[in-house]
């Protein structure tokens, strides 16, 4: 299995409190990885890490390296912009522009400059939308506002936004902790169908979820990664006492 | 001629830009080629923003040169189409797919951004500057000392040097007086009246009523000052007269009362808004623990809330005392012009603001006393308000720290 | 026990309900001022959208008039009234100071009746019907007549709303110093707004918190409270005696005005560009855009809302302002319509000043007319702002 991530010894500092103790994981390519944890456990920090969103908090500072196909992306040279082209993310809540469906999606194309003509365009849009599982509940009315979906489709629209610039990672933000049952399982199968093409890497605070869709799990607790490997495995036969605690409903 | 021309030359530009633009996208397929290798190079480079940005450069420059020399000779125009052709020449020889095109254009977007904030700065250090500049001359002429401890008044220069009090005087102590009786009156009508109206407005009313006693509050606030002044002296003034005639008071037309007393109505909802703020901004908790003691609402009022918001209200206090002094427009029209030193409101007096006003009406020599003691008055005037302020600022300061 | 704390019950309920209504009374207070000022301005202005003119058919003019204009007009006037008219002096003064060329105008173009504008003296009483008049017992006879003949008309005084400044209360009107107002606010927006809304973008998107952004803060928030009439003086040293721009001019009027709201502009557009979410700055963020991408085409649109709000508000403060401009010499008589912003004006509130200054009771009524017309332009741009104030806080909630 070929690795498309590699973290090596990420400590995280806000200021003076460090919030990530030497993480290294390695993220295998089109694969769903699972961060599960306690909240506050630094699992969101962590993915935060691996398309620099950090860099917007102020004072945050990070050590360690984490590799992209073998590049550092905390080098001096990298590019943020195209690095975040490269690694998607989608948030928490779902957090459309206040823009028409349409431009929601052909945002990225846009900016990012894929489409050399209108059609070009519209057919990236569409194949987003048709991949997000959205095509057919939004057909008739590309040009509604985004914010004017429910909850779930919002959802949906994000996941169709950022796999309009073909990232290679997707990084996922508990994508279903605002959603309600049934839009959560329509999430989780589309998460199923896009492991085929991109890597994804999704932090949950469900541990069914986890369970459900990933193939690897690591448990965070307390800023330090405290167990990792196949998710099969680790659900049942965690080595760990704190992970065996934390799967039981020890504490949480 | 310039005219067509520089409207020929933008939308040749904008031509070109979007040219640059289609040119400086990939297909994806370049794209995907590029992801694995590198991040560093930005292969979608807008190219087209530093051209564009470039061209509104050097086409300002080719259009003031066009400007000095003539347009009416052939020179100007093929001068300035020469001048943008060599822009253009320049950005395609530096745009490579190696220029980094996306960061120089946004460093030109934060510069300009930056430059822009100083205007602030530049702002008071002029007034600063212009003030200073211009009191000092006064101080050359007169005395500092007889002009901030002097009691008489009368800057008329004579017109002729052997006539009598030729010097004119400018002891500036009955504006002074005049300025704090006026500024007292108007803030002993607004402080409680503002006061309490934002104790209704925060505590008391309903949504509803907020929804429209706010926009009336609003609207008293933004009737410019020129319209109270004409209500004071068409107005407020012969009722007063009237009224005081009517238990035998002899009120003067342009009493200080009359125009302190229309001040403070102005003042209101300066106010009522500022306190509106902070006591809105009281948190709930506080005004729920007092309640649930069994206290009335006018007790968790005066004994939780306010106290709680009493540094916001003191800086909103603060503010509406700088906002009295510096009132000019009122006072201009309803108050006095003579120089008197008295204490009692139902005489005319003069504030600082009316005595620069009527100081600059007309023609300015900037050699005279009489000229540059309105930038004396000035300065004192922006020195008292700019500790007013500061003063305010910090305790805003410090009461936000406290429930943030 | 009971009775006693049943006691003191009642004097902390009474003082209660005192407390509240004195609260109550308070705001009350605010709106009986409100209300006080605008019926008052109604009750003395309304008279100067309205004026009278004497009205005559082309049939009952007399003909051989004679060649002197004025003379014309009284001898038009004479031959309706019964009685004769002892002073010609009484007569001509009864109408306005361009009823001879009125007449001269209609002669050259008889189109419909020939009307003949009334004095504002004449004008007033037929208004008002004041005792104390300065209108002659004989004009005032003559007036009777006249309105008995049916000839006195009423109109809309258009007048009021097409002409400039003039030393007759019945000839003035409003146009140029609405033009010069429009000139210099205009002037001030184009100078305030990109400074404005750029220095607020910088400070809220860009800098750093250090003590650079902290002095530009302390600078602007000072500036918003710095009184108005400094500005004027800086704008007499800076504009007219430094740099040597043109006087009473609204170039240097909208300059002054526009250092005035620059502040208030900055404090509006920064509110505005907070209000815009984290999570939609980390959408922009997450899908590769730079972070000038991000705030040019996320952050600033949609908070264009909120930067109207604010423009339109800081436009309005400035409509108002008078102080500034009379330091800066726009306090000129202006008769005609200023033609660019380097041409002598003056604007709507100098304009009420000026007015308000006049002895002549009829020129208390046009200040009052003047006001009334200045509120109804603060009311609608406030009106607009309001609204689109609504509008904006819905988007994100």
């Amino acid at each position: 299995m070929d690795k498309k991530m590699e973290a090596h010894a990420v400590s995280v500092f806000y200021g003076q409190t460090q919030a990530l103790y030497d993480i290294s994981l390695t993220i295998p390519a089109r694969h769903v990885t699972a961060l599960i944890g306690p909240s506050g456990c630094g699992k969101s920090t962590f993915l935060r890490c691996l398309n620099r969103m950090n860099d917007v908090v102020e004072d945050c500072v990070v050590r360690g390296s984490i590799l992209l196909d073998g590049q550092n992306i905390y080098a001096p040279s990298v590019d943020t912009v195209m690095l975040r082209a490269r690694v998607g993310m989608v948030f928490q809540k779902p957090n459309p522009f206040p823009k028409s469906i349409f431009d929601n999606v052909a945002y990225g194309p846009r900016i990012h400059g894929m489409a050399k003509t209108k059609a070009d365009l519209e057919e990236i849009v569409v194949e987003s939308l048709k991949r997000a599982g959205l095509w057919q509940e939004v057909k008739d009315r590309l040009h509604t506002e985004g914010t004017s979906l429910s909850g779930g489709q919002q959802q949906r629209l994000c996941i169709a936004r950022s796999i309009a610039i073909s990232p290679e990672v997707i990084l996922m933000d508990e994508p279903c902790s605002a959603l309600d049952p049934i839009a959560t399982a329509k999430i989780e199968e589309l998460i199923d169908d896009l492991k085929a093409n991109y890597t994804i890497i999704i932090v949950t605070h469900s541990m069914q979820q986890a369970a459900r869709v990933s193939q690897t799990t690591a448990f965070f607790h307390m800023g330090k990664m405290i167990e990792v490997g196949p998710t099969d495995v680790l659900f049942t036969n965690p080595k760990n006492e704190r992970t065996q605690g934390y799967i039981t409903g020890r504490f949480g | 001629m310039i005219t067509p021309s520089l409207i020929l030359g933008m939308s040749v530009l904008c031509l070109v830009q979007r040219f640059w633009a289609l040119r400086g996208m990939m297909k994806p397929a370049d794209v995907q080629a590029m992801q694995g290798r590198s991040f560093s190079l930005n292969p979608s480079a807008r190219w087209g923003q530093v051209v564009w940005l470039n061209g509104i450069v050097l086409g300002a420059f080719g259009a003031m040169a066009c400007f000095s020399l003539s347009w009416e000779t052939l020179l100007g125009p093929w001068l300035s189409v020469a001048i943008l052709g060599v822009g253009w020449w320049l950005c395609w020889r530096y745009l490579t797919p190696r220029c980094h095109a996306r960061a120089i254009a946004e460093g030109m977007v934060i510069t300009l951004l930056r430059l822009s904030s100083l205007v602030a700065i530049f702002t008071t250090a002029a007034i600063v500057l212009s003030l200073t500049f211009e009191a000092m001359a006064f101080f050359r002429l007169v005395s500092p000392w007889d002009f901030l401890f002097g009691t008489h008044w009368s800057p008329q220069m004579a017109l002729r040097s052997d006539q009598t009090g030729s010097s004119g005087s400018f002891g500036a102590i009955p504006l002074f007086a005049g300025t704090l009786m006026m500024t007292v009156i108007a803030l002993s009508l607004a402080l409680p009246l503002g006061l309490f109206s934002a104790i209704f407005l925060s505590q008391y009313a309903t949504h509803r009523q907020r929804f429209w006693l706010k926009p009336m509050l609003e609207i008293l606030s933004g009737i410019p000052t020129v319209v109270y002044g004409f209500f004071a002296v068409a107005v407020i003034a012969p009722t007063l007269r009237d009224f005081g005639a009517s238990f035998g008071l002899t009120v003067m037309t342009e009493s200080a009362l009359v125009a302190g007393s229309v001040m403070g109505v102005m003042i209101i909802p300066l106010v009522s808004s500022l306190c509106d703020d902070v006591l809105s901004a009281v948190p709930k908790r506080l005004k729920e623990g007092a309640l649930g003691l069994g206290a009335t609402s006018q007790e968790v009022i005066t004994g939780v809330v306010v106290p709680a918001a009493l540094p916001g209200i003191i800086s909103a206090f603060i503010l509406a005392f700088s906002r009295a002094v510096g009132e000019t427009m009122i006072v201009v029209m309803a108050a006095g012009i003579a120089a008197n030193l008295t204490a009692n409101p139902l005489e005319p007096v003069t504030t600082v603001t009316v005595q620069i006003v009527k100081l600059l009406i007309g023609d300015q020599e900037f050699d005279s006393p009489k000229t540059l003691s309105a930038y004396a008055l000035g300065f004192v005037l922006f020195f008292i308000t700019l500790m007013m302020n500061i003063i305010a600022m910090n305790r805003i300061k410090a009461y936000r720290s406290r429930y943030d | 026990m009971i009775d006693h704390k049943n006691r003191s019950f009642r004097r902390r309920h009474w003082r209660d309900r005192v407390f509240r209504r004195v609260a109550v009374g308070c705001v009350g207070f605010a709106l009986l001022a409100l209300l006080t000022l605008l019926s008052s301005l109604i009750a003395q202005g309304w008279g100067a959208f309205v004026s009278y003119s004497v009205e005559i058919q082309a049939q009952d003019i007399p003909p051989n008039l004679p060649s002197s204009d004025r003379a014309a007009v009284v001898a038009i006037i004479t031959s309706f009234l019964q009685t004769p008219v002892t002073s010609k002096q009484d007569v001509i003064r009864l109408f306005g100071a361009d009823a001879g060329s009125q007449l001269v105008a209609w002669l050259k173009q008889p189109q419909g009746p020939l009307r003949l504008r009334l004095s504002d003296d004449a004008d007033m009483v037929l208004k008002h019907s004041y005792q104390d008049s300065p209108l002659k017992p004989e004009q005032r006879k003559i007036l009777n007549d006249l309105r008995d003949l049916g000839v006195v008309r009423q109109h809309f005084n258009i007048t009021f709303f097409t002409s400039g400044d003039s030393r007759e209360p019945e000839l003035v009107g409003i146009y140029s110093a609405l033009v010069g107002s429009l000139l210099t606010l205009a002037t001030a927006f184009v100078m305030a707004f990109p400074i404005g809304v750029m220095t607020a973008i910088y400070l809220t998107e860009y800098a750093k918190p250090s003590a650079w952004r902290t002095w530009v803060e302390i600078n602007i928030n000072n500036l918003a409270a710095v009184p108005s009439i400094v500005f004027g003086l800086l704008g007499l040293s800076l504009f007219i005696q430094f740099l040597g721009w043109p006087r009473s001019t609204p170039l240097v009027g909208g300059a002054v005005l526009a250092l005035i709201i620059l502040p208030t502009l900055v404090i509006a557009t920064t509110a505005a560009l907070k209000s815009v979410p984290t999570s939609i700055r980390m959408a922009a963020l997450a899908m590769g855009a730079s972070k000038t991408q991000m705030v040019f085409h996320h952050v600033v649109p949609y908070s264009i809302p909120g930067i109207m709000t604010g423009s339109i508000l800081s436009m309005a403060h400035i409509l108002g302002e008078t102080a500034p401009l009379l330091l800066i010499g726009m306090v000129a008589f202006i008769v005609d319509v200023p033609g660019g912003i380097t041409e002598a004006a003056t604007t709507l509130p100098v304009q009420i000043f000026l007015w308000s200054e006049s002895p002549e009771r009829a020129f208390a009524e046009k200040t009052a007319g003047a006001i009334l017309v200045l509120l109804v332009f603060l009311l609608i741009m406030n009106a607009v702002a309001i609204v689109l104030r609504h509008r904006h806080q819905k988007t994100w909630s």
